[in-house]
């Protein structure tokens, strides 16, 4: 079991606004070309474990062999290093920093259009999807402009969905967790959804979660989406990896089920609670 | 008077009367529900409430050991406090003690009310009832299933604020609740000096957006999770909102002798977990500024308090003794109070650990990503015999979670059930007389109940 590996990181480098990295865990040369995470804005984007997330993204990678850095961005003034990331993730975070993000980012629009056209991937999940949404709108009316990088609008509820989430992605995947949402999500008519809800609310009740165009991924899931999904994880480090032209020395990155015990019993744990409540048992 | 009126107080004291002789501890919102529903403007019958002296409790957490304890340092100097015990902090609770409280006419004839208020309720409680004073311990993550992120409630309470202007009594070391005194023409801030268990966590952990400009809140250390001493990186938004110092500062913790210094005058700790000084600090500060109570008067009545029922409790099982602490599900903070409190203990130590069902609300659900939030780094280390991680639905994921957090998973065992007694033998198992308990409400029900019957 390679759990501890977040932990082994994090100890190996502490220190004021250090990078994690698991290339020397995986007994690489520092020189190795690492897949490079960009952590926006943690503190702000702060709920809903999105540390989590992170950390998973770590560990899976470390599990897959494929090295990895990741690294915080902490200054919403702060200069996004494009031509470093591989990866962009946005965490989820309260709705109401939604809107300085986005004045924050508003001088960044065509460097995000480019860099999701060369690849890139860019990730939010929850509340944080307003960021790479056309809009959003406020519960005053007020409408407020998003990235624009999926074709999607998002509303604000009247009141919190709180609830289990399990959905099936494009390709087959299936997906649990939970979703606290306060945004409902609308996508637009050519906007392919990440998946198709097998148990919750997805984006606004109409069978649809989530949103992907290429490598930009909107979720709604949290859980953390990747510590209870890291079948997930490695599949969006491999989309990641291979568009940013690293490649594996044995062919592919792969994740042994053995590396992932804990999380498929974890996985079938949670998705029995779900059938018991669709079952009406509960 | 109100004919209506006449009959809700009737009927809610004697219904409430015969409730508490069957079982004291039930009922805590009866008489309120039936006498709003038998009168629906009752609030605006009662007479001789002077809102000078009423004081509303709210926050993430600690409203209800505050509540006790204020209530109880008020009384001890010989007030007449009337109070919402039990946690029935919503409308019909606070109903219910003002129906406890009045005479058969409506007066009430208390010198103090203290009344615990739940966040989301605070505007429709001050809307029936007048209340000058506002006690905020804490605005952190909670029930997000309700309240979706921490904001909210900001929001919620910033807004009572802004129409009713209370004077607030605010955590000075905690960075949102803080920020409250913007709404506020009369402040009290309340805080702790560092102590000797205070921690720091490092990059990899998320603090919170700053509550002016959004930037990044960096904490030089916490005394409890989220609470200590901090700053924004970019408008430099700090202690206090600002103020050079706190009015009341507790000083010099000490957790072997068990006492702390306010204003130069030694306290004595009964209770001495960490979190617990804010809550002697914000007590001090409440019974001086609004009813007087000098210092030397507040240690005394200190050293006779008991926190209520249910927030830490000793449960006794076949010879087992064990140290159960509430947690909040979706609250990093309670759960980090806990590790720290097991971690801090030198002996050799069993920990019970189970997330279970959030089933405050529907729908029901399975949720653990506030535990990710947390530092295990000091547990890890700690004198550890075995986690004990328990319930049918988040035992694996519990365990995955302690794993992330550096735990040596040869230390943690998963038992997958919420069978009080399979838990309880396989502790038992363990021939280990330090056992600490912290499990989700309905699990600890059960395991109290089951242990209380087979004792």
């Amino acid at each position: 079991m390679n759990n501890t590996i977040f932990n082994e990181i994090r100890n190996n480098t502490k220190g004021h606004d250090a990078v994690l990295s698991n290339v020397r865990a995986l007994g690489l040369p520092d020189s190795a070309r690492a897949l490079h995470i960009l952590w926006m804005y943690p503190d702000v984007l702060n709920v809903f474990g999105g540390r989590g997330d992170l950390m998973a993204l770590m560990r899976v990678s470390c599990s897959m062999g494929l090295p990895a850095e990741m690294k915080r961005l902490d200054s919403l003034s702060a200069e996004i290093p494009f031509d470093w990331a591989d990866i962009i993730y946005f965490a989820s975070g309260d709705l109401t920093c939604m809107e300085d993000i986005l004045a924050a980012l508003e001088d960044d629009r065509d460097s995000f259009r480019t860099f999701a056209e060369k690849g890139g991937m860019v990730a939010a999940v929850s509340s944080s999807g307003a960021i790479l949404a056309k809009e959003f709108i406020k519960s005053d009316g007020t409408a407020v402009k998003g990235l624009g990088l999926l074709d999607m609008t998002m509303k604000e509820r009247d009141k919190v969905h709180g609830d289990d989430l399990w959905f099936r992605t494009e390709d087959g995947m299936e997906v649990a967790g939970n979703q606290i949402q306060l945004l409902d999500v609308e996508l637009g008519a050519g906007q392919q959804p990440l998946g198709s809800v097998i148990y919750g609310r997805g984006n606004n009740g109409d069978g649809r979660e989530g949103a992907r165009s290429g490598n930009v991924i909107y979720t709604g899931c949290v859980g953390p989406v990747m510590v209870r999904n890291p079948w997930f994880a490695a599949r969006l480090l491999e989309d990641a990896a291979k568009a940013a032209g690293i490649t594996p020395a044995g062919g592919s990155f792969e994740l042994p089920d053995e590396e992932i015990e804990q999380e498929l019993i974890s996985s079938e744990e949670a998705r029995e609670f779900i059938r018991s409540k669709i079952g009406g048992t509960r | 008077m109100d004919f209506r009126f006449r009959r809700a107080i009737i009927t809610g004291k004697a219904g409430a009367r015969i409730i508490s002789i069957i079982d004291k501890n039930r009922g805590t919102t009866w008489a309120g529900r039936t006498a709003l529903g038998i009168d629906p403007d009752f609030f605006s019958g009662l007479s001789g409430i002077d809102p000078s002296r009423v004081l509303f409790v709210t926050g993430t957490n600690g409203k209800s050991t505050l509540t006790a304890l204020i209530s109880h340092i008020l009384a001890s100097k010989g007030f007449n406090v009337l109070t919402n015990s039990g946690g029935a902090n919503m409308t019909s609770g606070v109903a219910s003690a003002l129906v406890k409280g009045a005479d058969m006419s409506g007066r009430i004839n208390a010198d103090y009310c203290i009344f615990e208020v739940d966040e989301r309720y605070l505007h429709e409680i001050r809307q029936y009832v007048s209340c000058d004073n506002l006690l905020v311990s804490n605005l952190e993550k909670d029930q997000a299933q309700r309240n979706g992120d921490p904001d909210f409630i900001y929001r919620k309470i910033a807004g009572v604020l802004d129409e009713f202007r209370m004077n607030v009594f605010l955590n000075g070391d905690e960075p949102r609740s803080c920020a409250l005194a913007d709404h506020s023409d009369h402040t009290v801030f309340y805080a702790a000096q560092r102590h000797n268990r205070a921690f720091r966590k490092d990059d990899t952990f998320v603090t919170l957006p700053c509550p002016h400009c959004r930037s990044r809140i960096r904490f030089a250390y916490h005394n409890n999770d989220g609470v200590g001493r901090f700053k924004c990186d970019k408008c430099g938004y700090t202690n206090n909102n600002g103020r050079d110092k706190a009015d009341y500062l507790l000083k010099d913790a000490d957790f072997d002798k068990k006492t702390f210094v306010i204003n130069d005058l030694t306290f004595p700790m009964p209770y001495d977990e960490p979190y617990m000084l804010y809550n002697y600090a914000a007590a001090v500060a409440v019974c001086k500024e609004f009813a007087g109570i000098t210092e030397e008067e507040s240690a005394a009545a200190i050293a006779t308090f008991t926190v209520p029922e249910g927030r830490i409790v000793n449960i006794e099982y076949k010879g087992l003794n064990m140290k159960y602490f509430m947690f909040k599900q979706e609250n990093p903070e309670t759960l980090q109070n806990f590790i720290n409190a097991a971690a801090a203990d030198p002996d050799e130590k069993v920990i019970i650990l189970g997330f279970g069902v959030v089933d405050t609300f529907d729908p029901h659900y399975i949720n653990s990503f506030y535990a990710f939030e947390c530092d295990y780094s000091a547990l890890a280390e700690s004198n550890l015999r075995k986690i004990l991680v328990v319930t049918d639905t988040s035992a694996y994921d519990a365990a995955n979670c302690l794993i992330y957090g550096g735990i040596d998973p040869s230390v943690i065992e998963v038992i997958p059930t919420n069978d009080p007694e399979k838990i309880l033998d396989a502790a038992m198992g363990l021939d280990c007389g330090n056992i600490y308990l912290t499990v989700n409400m309905t699990t600890f029900k059960q395991i109290r109940k089951f242990a209380e019957k087979n004792r």
